[in-house]
């Protein structure tokens, strides 16, 4: 049998996946992309779901990295004929509270500071104060933190003391690494809407405010709360550009073409068998950007990993909750009985609607991991159309509910999504949202199709029990940690096989880190010319 | 003692950093190639405003083996850092009133490069920045910082 032969192989045509054969491909080489589903792009995934004409991201949905990740410069991946048109909504966020009135975060700071201190103007001082603080070492760290193999936290540790960073900074503490999220709002301020609102912004960006250790990821997080940016046309739109720039670098993207073996020869890597039996071989690199579970469990023969690995990988956890979604083609666009609080509020992007303190998060957190979908639906409501009029036919809007839920649910499973109870629960989502709204009403909704955390698993099966981050967030499965230890530098025991996808650090959502760190390794390990970088 | 930015100023200053065996054993070993850019910010008598003085530094092994003074911005493709800040912070490092650490995480001193190999040798790093600030190298003959 006739086998073709590529420099490398990448299972999975996610972002991740994509961007990797990208950069290798504009480097000289051969490479091979291979795609499960019939489509490229992974979470990147726009679709007619609720009427022609509506589009809705089914998966990824907020892009907060653009401007801060190398891989959009690199691949030029933003403006220009191939890249994507990012909207920039000026209002970024809100909250809309139970007694009507309305917090707001906008890209104009002091906007923000303005409405924040309609409910304490202290907290509106010491915002700014950490917004600004953490602005100045933002690009730095996340360089750092985030676009390089991870470092152990004690090294980090070690530098920040070593320096008296404590000394020069009014945030940034040791001994947030043993706080959650919770707690760092709690010990700086004191107003529970305030606290709701930030808290909020992390929970979207799938850092689970009462989870130890989190706070100190807090302060990076927080210094992206103004770059919240939306692909116009859909996410989807990114994995066009992606696709435009591995077409340039004449990588070959096979999809509906699913891997069923990692395929060894003297211990290394050489290449992978496809399910209907083709095979494809690989002088320098297989690279996988699915999860760790099918990379070792299922893609490699039995006995070739060690088992301490095997062991590690059994034990890789994942998130406790999922997200479940209602996506709604409207009428027209939504207006908020609290804009008469704050005007402002009706332009909100990401928007919540009904956490109205931290304990309403622990309640869910709590809920959650009982296999509970939350009883009272807390929202997490974005209205695209507000800043993309090309996502709906003229005069018509789409938007999406989106609540924090189990993938299973007790007693059940996760085959209690596909009962009535779907339906139900999206109803209340519904109607929880319109009693929020002025002068929108059941009548100006279309169509309400929900989306499952049960439908995210089983469209993307690497976002196992439908964690769209693709793993635990805790620092037990972050940065030196993700997927383990001995997995974290992106290398594996089988010599020419790398990990690329969003189980390794940093995380899931699009962030193009493990693709981008991935890079480096293969690099260093290939004497490649790093032509992409430029200090 | 020279003038700041001057040929003689950083030939004093490399030669003590390489008299440094506290240097030397800690730096990574092999080569490392730094940018550096002081932009002249309206403040400093010695960068003139609107205007960028470049340098370019080669470490071996834990010893400065080269120094030039740039017409131009350094390429960025092969160099492992590039800090980039306005002149009166350099100025203030040099004289010993501003810290470099705070001036970093304030953003005014900007380092771009693998900040991990930093702080796997943070140590070093404290005694760069102490050689950086040996008051005694440096004359201040238009002014010393603070110039407020």
């Amino acid at each position: 049998m006739e086998r073709e032969t590529y420099d490398a192989i990448v299972i999975g045509a996610g972002h991740n996946g994509m961007a990797l054969s990208a950069y290798l491909g504009r480097s000289g080489w051969k490479v091979l992309v291979l795609e499960r589903r019939l489509e490229e792009g992974g979470g990147l995934s726009t679709e007619l779901y609720t009427e022609p004409g509506f589009l809705h991201n089914l998966h990824s949905n907020y892009h907060t990295f653009v401007g801060l990740c190398p891989v959009y410069d690199d691949l030029h991946l933003v403006g220009g004929p191939d890249g994507v048109a990012y909207g920039h909504p000026p209002v970024q966020m809100g909250s809309i509270f139970a007694d009507g009135t309305a917090l707001t975060i906008h890209t104009d700071m002091a906007k923000t500071h303005a409405s924040m201190s309609r409910f304490s103007p202290k907290d509106a001082d010491t915002f700014l104060r950490l917004y600004r603080e953490v602005k100045g070492f933002q690009d730095l760290m996340i360089r750092t933190l985030m676009y390089a193999p991870p470092i152990d936290v004690n090294d980090i540790t070690r530098a920040l003391s070593t320096w008296k960073v404590e000394e020069k900074t009014e945030f940034f503490r040791a001994r947030l690494r043993s706080m959650c999220i919770n707690d760092f709002l709690n010990k700086h301020f004191e107003h529970d809407r305030v606290k709701a609102m930030l808290a909020f912004h992390a929970a979207v960006c799938g850092y689970y405010t009462d989870v130890v250790g989190l706070a100190v990821s807090f302060p990076f997080m927080l210094g992206k709360i103004d770059n919240w940016r939306i692909a116009i046309g859909g996410s989807h739109r990114l994995a066009h550009a992606l696709w435009r720039q591995m077409r340039r670098a004449g990588v070959t993207l096979l999809p509906a073409a699913p891997v069923a073996e990692i395929l060894l020869e003297g211990g290394r890597a050489a290449g992978v068998r496809l399910e209907d039996g083709t095979e494809f071989l690989a002088e320098k690199v297989v690279a996988s950007s699915v999860d760790v579970g099918q990379t070792f469990q299922k893609m490699l023969p039995p006995g070739s990993v060690p088992l301490p690995v095997l062991d590690q990988v059994e034990q890789y956890e994942y998130q406790d909750g999922s997200l479940f979604t209602v996506h709604l083609a409207l009428h027209k666009l939504p207006k908020y009985k609290a804009a008469a609080f704050d005007p402002d509020i009706d332009r909100a992007w990401v928007l919540n609607a009904g956490y109205e303190c931290l304990e309403d998060f622990n309640e869910d957190w709590a809920a959650i991991r009982k296999g509970e979908a939350p009883a009272e639906p807390k929202l997490n409501v974005a209205v695209n159309s507000l800043f993309d009029p090309t996502d709906a036919p003229e005069g018509k809007a789409t938007g999406l509910i989106r609540v924090f839920a189990p993938h299973s649910l007790r007693g059940e499973g996760p085959e209690a999504w596909r009962t009535p109870f779907r339906e139900a629960y999206a109803r209340k989502c519904v109607d929880k949202f319109l009693g929020y709204c002025d002068g929108f009403t059941a009548e100006d909704i279309w169509v309400a199709r929900p989306y499952t955390p049960l439908d995210i698993s089983e469209k993307l099966v690497n976002m196992v029990r439908g964690d769209w981050m693709v793993g635990r967030i805790a620092d037990s499965n972050l940065l030196a940690n993700r997927p383990s230890p001995a997995l974290s530098q992106y290398r594996t025991p089988i010599r020419g096989l790398y990990l690329c996808g969003s189980t390794t650090h940093p995380h899931g959502f699009i962030t193009f880190g493990p693709a981008y760190n991935a890079l480096q390794v293969i690099a260093d390990d290939f004497g490649m010319d790093k032509w992409w970088a430029e200090i | 003692m020279p003038t700041i930015y001057s040929p003689e100023w950083y030939q004093a200053m490399f030669q003590l950093a390489n008299s440094r065996d506290d240097i030397s054993r800690k730096v990574p070993q092999g080569e490392w190639r730094i940018a550096v850019e002081v932009e002249g910010d309206g403040k400093s008598p010695y960068v003139p405003e609107g205007t960028t003085k470049h340098f370019f530094v080669r470490f071996q092994d834990g010893k400065t083996t080269e120094y030039q003074e740039r017409a131009e911005r350094v390429p960025g493709q092969g160099l492992h850092y590039r800090v980039t800040g306005p002149a009166r912070v350099f100025e203030g490092i040099a004289a010993g009133v501003v810290d470099p650490v705070e001036a970093g995480l304030n953003g005014t001193l900007k380092i771009r490069g693998d900040m991990r190999l930093l702080m796997q040798h943070a140590d070093m790093v404290n005694v760069i920045f102490e050689v950086y600030t040996q008051s005694g190298l440096t004359e201040w003959p238009q002014g010393k910082p603070p110039y407020e």
